[in-house]
């Protein structure tokens, strides 16, 4: 099966990717740019300098002040959209799994920015080898980033944070970043996320999760096997052990989300149950990452 | 709290395994999930959050480790120790072996048992010190063991007894207990009884303490109490069989008669509580003139099923040999005529001196003997016996007179001598005059007293004509004949020679005199070789249990006995509350034999149920 239908996309081609900020890009587009440059859209005024273009004098300021004034303008530049998979075992779990949700909704968002005229990479860190498409452009270029994403298939590093940070020291990336992972892990996924921020990266972190995760479904003795380590937990599942889960559960998310928010992060958590398209329709719309 | 078998707690033992085995962990069922460290968060808060949530993981090791002691505690025999005194104690086991012990209503157990696990308990309660004596009884008592401390000997006098097919007669074993407890006076002696209650006799009074261990739950039994057969010349032999219920309740059992394989009849019968019916069946003559073995036998089970069955054998009927003792010949008793009226009776006059050299030899066996005027001083061993004008001996009557002319005023027209009889004009001119016919039954009555009576003498019961029939016109009657040939038949119908017993009640030794020795197939398989002792003669003695027994010698082919205990005592299975010694009642017992309360059964219930709970708490967690 694709991993979006035509019809899903015909609809994708009505959104845009938002960016809270304005961002300098490395090719003409259709974004504002902080440059200036030749859009229509005012930006600011400078003194006259020698070799101006006399066409952006602003005649009405010299009739005013007496004070030859050079109108500025925004330049329209593209946005960079760097699109992060997390493949790691933990992300193959649910049904549909938690790793074709989280394909799907990057496939969805790189779609949008590339008929948006973005510039498009996806990068995803495997345990033996890396799965990464860059500078893609127009919507001409979606199969191939279809392509890649669909390639990256369960076997992804356990812990994020290294490759992250290995990643963001050598691309030095701009612009937004999507991450979809599961952010579960021991150490706490924040640890993961600190690499990104710091790149001055706008981070929109989607958290993919099974109902199960939320809510286990689980009773008796059992021998509790990490599916990314192999270690395993002996667990005699009672009420007050799952109260206890749910209590452990909460305080992680609550952490997770304390930290995004203190670096503004945009934290999208969905569970695999959601239905796809009100999940990029409507979701994400409302969480402010497309409009 | 005492141990019985203080080895048995190696059985805790068992913790060791099992806390190993703890440690080592049953194999968990594994579940791949995306982490587990949050789960791992949730177990470490719940084990920190309570000392009970930590020793909860830990319950079901408790729970299998109390059940483990339980378990030790009751192999080692823990048991409390009730009210035993200072001084070393000696214990008379009396066991009932008695055929009511086949009674299989103790739990599928039968009470025979039951005895034997109640002394096999008292045995192993034993205190260093301690005797005891086992007798065991049925028609007769017996010392099985004489006092010991050996428990070894002790239980395998116990394991060597077995119920067999005779009364109950207990009160011979209260005789034994006596001298056995006077020669313990440096002891405490204590009697136990262990049995159903279902005794033939009266117990005597013994000076020690009794405990009578009651045995038997139920009264439910039915079972033939009586057979016999009587046989009439040129007649088929009949039978009567004897059915009791022993239980409080209503019944209705079919009565079957066969021989081999072939039902040759049945009876149904009805029998209220505690009521008996007899049941007739006629049985053909053997033919070719072999004996023949018939079964009888109650269709259905109930408790005791030993005495819902009897054989018999019928042999070819054989003429029998009677004497007319009279000093002179009479027209009223014709030896002709009499045999006559006897078809297959080979009647001889004799005169007394002649009937005294019979009786006294026995050469040749007699059945019959008829006194005409004269009487013996000493009971003759016949079984039939007819006194005319003649006192019996050994009875109580005596004659105090005569009297002239009595009145025939009744008779009794039931009886089998006097049935069809009329007496009614029968006139006598002279007869004797008794006093003490207390004990005898009046067959013909006059205004004088009786003149024809039956009349109890040892061994036997006679029947004695008061008056000379030449001092009447009852020879003239037709009721003369007609009374001879009745007495004749009714004599004689249960006449049996020794060795001619359709059946005898077991114990009786099988006697075979001047035949050397022979060999006896018992019921059981067993064929035993019986010699002869110094006089000549050899018997089997060893006939305690119900059934056939084949003896063959080396001149007679197979000849079948039928033995039986045909005793309605034993077929009322009711376990009695309370026994007579003497004039003191004994209740039963309500404590333990052992004087111990042994704790085996609670314990291993309490573990047992540690176990359930430990299995509905691993259940609740899953």
């Amino acid at each position: 099966m694709a991993l979006l239908e035509k019809e899903f996309l015909a609809r994708l081609e009505q959104l845009e990717l938002i960016s809270r900020r304005i961002r300098r890009g490395a090719f003409r587009g259709e974004r504002r740019s902080v440059r200036k440059g030749s859009s229509v859209e005012f930006a600011d005024h400078r003194p006259y300098g020698a070799g101006d273009d006399l066409r952006f004098l602003d005649w009405n300021l010299y009739a005013r002040l007496d004070r030859l004034m050079t109108k500025l303008f925004h330049d329209e530049e593209d946005l960079a959209v760097h699109l992060v998979l997390d493949r790691s075992a933990s992300m193959d779990f649910g049904s549909p799994s938690k790793l074709l949700t989280a394909k799907r909704l990057l496939a969805s968002i790189g779609y949008i920015s590339l008929v948006g005229m973005n510039r498009v990479s996806f990068w995803s860190p495997g345990a033996e080898r890396e799965v990464e498409v860059t500078n893609l452009r127009s919507a001409r270029s979606a199969p191939r980033l279809f392509d890649a994403i669909e390639r990256a298939a369960v076997g992804g590093a356990a812990g994020l944070d290294e490759p992250l940070r290995r990643w963001v020291g050598t691309r030095r990336p701009r612009g937004v970043l999507v991450l979809a992972s599961d952010l579960l892990h021991e150490d706490g996924a924040w640890e993961h996320l600190r690499a990104v921020v710091r790149g001055g990266l706008e981070v929109h972190a989607l958290r993919v999760l099974t109902p199960e995760e939320h809510e286990p479904d689980l009773e008796g003795d059992l021998r509790l096997m990490d599916a990314e380590l192999g270690t395993g937990v002996d667990v005699t599942v009672t009420p007050k052990l799952l109260q206890r889960y749910r209590d452990a559960r909460d305080d992680y998310d609550r952490r997770l989300e304390q930290f995004c928010r203190s670096r503004a992060i945009t934290l999208l958590p969905t569970t695999t149950d959601t239905p796809f398209e009100t999940l990029v329709l409507d979701v994400l719309r409302v969480k402010g990452l497309l409009r | 709290m005492t141990f019985l078998f203080p080895l048995g707690a190696a059985a805790a033992g068992a913790l060791v395994p099992l806390i190993v085995l703890y440690l080592l962990k049953q194999k968990r069922a594994e579940y791949r999930v995306p982490t587990n460290f949050l789960w791992a968060r949730a177990l470490e808060d719940l084990r920190a959050s309570s000392l009970f949530q930590r020793l909860r993981t830990q319950l079901l090791l408790l729970l299998q480790a109390l059940a483990v002691i339980l378990f030790a505690l009751a192999a080692a025999g823990a048991s409390l120790e009730l009210d035993l005194g200072e001084r070393p104690r000696r214990v008379i086991l009396v066991v009932d072996r008695s055929r009511s012990m086949k009674a299989a209503d103790e739990d599928g157990s039968t009470r025979f048992k039951v005895a034997q696990e109640l002394a096999r308990d008292a045995v192993s309660s034993l205190r260093g010190g301690d005797e005891i004596m086992l007798i065991a009884f049925d028609s007769t008592a017996e010392v099985v063991q004489s006092f010991t401390s050996d428990t070894d000997r002790l239980d395998a006098a116990i394991d060597g007894l077995s119920p067999r097919d005779l009364p109950s007669h207990a009160a011979d074993a209260m005789l034994l207990v006596q001298p056995a407890g006077q020669a313990s006076s440096a002891f405490d002696v204590e009697v136990v009884l262990l049995t159903d209650g279902a005794l033939s006799d009266a117990l005597p009074d013994v000076a020690y303490p009794v405990q009578y261990q009651r045995i038997g739950k139920s009264d439910a039994n039915q079972g033939i109490g009586a057979a016999y057969v009587t046989r009439q010349p040129a007649e088929p032999a009949q039978l009567f069989v004897r059915v009791d219920n022993g239980g409080a309740e209503p019944a209705t059992r079919r009565v079957v008669l066969s021989r081999g394989a072939d039902v040759l009849d049945a009876r149904d019968v009805q029998l209220d509580g505690g009521a008996d019916r007899t049941v007739f069946f006629e049985l053909p003559d053997p033919p070719g003139g072999d004996p023949v073995i018939f079964h009888v036998s109650l269709d259905g089970s109930d408790v005791l099923g030993a005495d819902d069955h009897v054989d018999l054998v019928l042999r070819p009927q054989v003429a029998r040999n009677g004497l007319l003792v009279a000093n002179e010949p009479s027209i009223y008793l014709d030896v002709e005529k009499l045999t006559g009226l006897h078809p297959g009776l080979a009647l001889t006059a004799v005169s007394m001196a002649d009937a005294q050299a019979a009786f006294t030899t026995g050469t040749v066996p007699i059945d019959l003997v008829i006194f005409d005027g004269v009487a013996p001083s000493e009971v003759p061993p016949v079984p039939a016996q007819l006194y005319v004008n003649c006192i019996p001996p050994g009875s109580n009557i005596r004659e105090t007179g005569r009297q002239e002319y009595p009145i025939i005023i009744d008779w009794d027209r039931m009886h089998p001598t006097t049935v069809r009889c009329l007496f009614d004009d029968v006139q006598v001119i002279d007869a004797m005059r008794l006093a003490g016919t207390e004990r005898s039954r009046t067959l013909v009555d006059s205004t004088g007293g009786p003149l024809v009576l039956l009349t109890p003498v040892p061994g036997r019961e006679v029947v004695m004509v008061a008056f000379s029939p030449a001092q009447s016109n009852l020879p003239l009657k037709l009721a003369w004949p007609l009374f001879l040939a009745n007495t004749m038949d009714f004599l004689l119908a249960g006449v049996e020679r020794a060795g001619e017993e359709a059946v005898v009640a077991t114990g009786t030794p099988l006697v075979v005199a001047d035949e050397g020795p022979f060999t006896v197939s018992a019921p059981d398989g067993r064929d035993v070789l019986v010699e002869p002792d110094a006089k000549g003669r050899a018997q089997f003695g060893d006939t305690w249990n119900a059934g056939v027994y084949e003896v063959t010698t080396a001149t007679r082919t197979k000849a079948p006995y039928a033995v039986a205990l045909l005793d309605p005592v034993e077929i009322r299975l009711a376990p009695r509350a309370e026994l007579t010694l003497g004039e003191h009642p004994v209740q039963a017992a309500t404590t333990s034999i052992a004087r111990h309360m042994l704790l085996r059964d609670p314990l291993l219930l309490l573990a047992l149920a540690l176990l359930v709970l430990e299995w509905a708490v691993w259940c609740g967690r899953r």
